[in-house]
């Protein structure tokens, strides 16, 4: 058991830099890359619920839903939902939900 | 006494199942986390990692306990249930649903589909494992059903007296064993074997000693049969069927035979006594009868009778063949 939860844990700092990588990709306008934010998000919510990792689930949680609203909303990219000068707002709603969830890794793996 | 056997066997048989459990995931975390877990508390674990892989092991290799993912890719776990669902199965698969999507439309269509039950992944192993002991429930009262089927349709089949099958049985088996005899080509034979004067041991001896002399009869029948191929059945009153299988005209008179002495070499021993008994025998063989149309069961059935009759007018406690006899041929 401890040695999947830091198998966990570890993979899900590789997912993190992934998620970085992905909504980055939406940014430039790239196709696809929410629906793979959101599975990527949805099997560590539900992996990290069974290795007992609350905190670490319930941001990806966040992050799965936010994936999900913004995809559901129709925009084919960030582009549609740019505006000079500033970060879209799903790019940055996304990049929180990352952070955050690189924190709950961090501090999950502090403790163990 | 068989029946006490029986029930028995079926008892050790059924201390001997290990409930399997199969687990379903995309995520070889979540299945090297509950593997343990499941088969720490008795259950044998197999693992699949989507639907369309669930569904090859479960027919290679069943297992009566499904716990499976929602969200996966190909075939998701809805698409699984369901599928679960339109198959048929050796027995009865519980499907338990451990799922994070556990808002009440996910519970909702996941029952829908035909699970019967959910767990959430947030849920503790102890929680899991106490489901896992409802559904072992479940399938432990769907066992004890089924045996009780089973007992009933064998007693159906049964003469509660000797033991032997009835007449209900015999027309069953003896459709399907001549039908397998004539695909093939084989052999098989039928013997009609009736008590001589059965009705003067019951007048004589009492109801008691007839009923003895029956069950003897069917011990001492049993005997002199082979175990691997032949079979009997009381078919009414004092008239008995023993079904030869892969067995010549030639073979059949030497059962026959034998048969005749084994219930005649020494008295049987009843209640009131002992009392001489003596059986007339009338053979029937697949060979001596016309082939086409290929005959049913009554035909064999209706030679042997007539040999049977033939014994008995011959001077009863003997065999006839039908070829001793021009009317048996039919």
């Amino acid at each position: 058991m401890q040695n999947l939860r830091s198998k966990f844990l570890a993979r899900t700092r590789d997912e993190v830099e992934t998620f970085r990588a992905l909504i980055s990709q939406w940014q430039a306008g790239a196709q696809g890359t929410l629906t793979e934010i959101e599975r990527l998000a949805h099997r560590i919510h539900g992996t990290g619920a069974t290795l007992g990792f609350d905190e670490v689930s319930e941001s990806a949680a966040a992050l799965e839903r936010t994936a999900r609203r913004l995809a559901m909303s129709g925009l084919a990219s960030a582009a549609a939902d740019a505006f000079d000068g500033l970060t879209p707002r799903g790019v940055r709603d996304l990049q929180l939900c990352t952070e955050q969830l690189g924190r709950e890794v961090e501090s999950a793996a502090s403790r163990s | 006494m068989d029946d006490f056997g029986a029930t028995t066997q079926i008892l050790q048989l059924d201390s001997s199942i290990v409930p399997r459990v199969l687990l379903v995931d995309d995520d070889d975390l979540v299945l090297a986390r509950l593997a343990p877990l499941v088969s720490a508390a008795g259950f044998g674990v197999l693992t699949a990692m989507s639907g369309e892989e669930a569904i090859a092991i479960l027919e290679r290799d069943f297992a009566p306990i499904v716990i499976t993912d929602l969200r996966m890719p190909g075939m998701d776990g809805l698409s699984l249930v369901r599928a679960l669902r339109t198959r048929s199965w050796p027995g009865y698969v519980y499907v338990l649903l451990l799922t994070i999507q556990d808002g009440e439309q996910d519970i909702l269509a996941g029952l829908d589909a035909g699970a019967d039950d959910y767990v959430s992944k947030r849920a503790s192993g102890a929680h899991l494992l106490a489901r896992l002991r409802t559904a072992r429930r479940v399938l432990s009262l769907e066992h004890s059903l089924k045996r009780a089927l089973d007992e009933k349709r064998e007693l159906a089949m049964t003469d509660p007296l000797t033991g032997a099958h009835n007449r209900r049985y015999f027309t069953r088996h003896l459709a399907r064993e001549l039908k397998q005899a004539q695909r093939s080509g084989g052999h098989l034979s039928l013997l009609s074997i009736d008590v001589d004067h059965f009705k003067r041991i019951n007048d004589g001896f009492g109801h008691e000693a007839g009923d003895a002399v029956l069950q003897a009869l069917v011990r001492r029948m049993a005997a002199a049969l082979r175990r691997d191929t032949d079979w009997y059945a009381r078919l009414g009153g004092e008239e008995f069927a023993a079904v030869l299988g892969s067995t010549s005209l030639v073979g059949a008179r030497q059962v026959a035979e034998q048969v005749r002495q084994a219930v005649a070499v020494t008295p049987i021993g009843t209640p009131a006594g002992e009392v001489a008994v003596t059986v007339s025998i009338g053979v029937s063989s697949l060979e001596a009868l016309e082939p086409t149309p290929p005959p049913g069961i009554e035909s064999l059935l209706r030679q042997a009778e007539r040999c049977l009759f033939a014994s008995k007018e011959r001077g009863r406690n003997r065999v006839t063949l039908p070829e001793e006899i021009q009317a048996c041929k039919t």
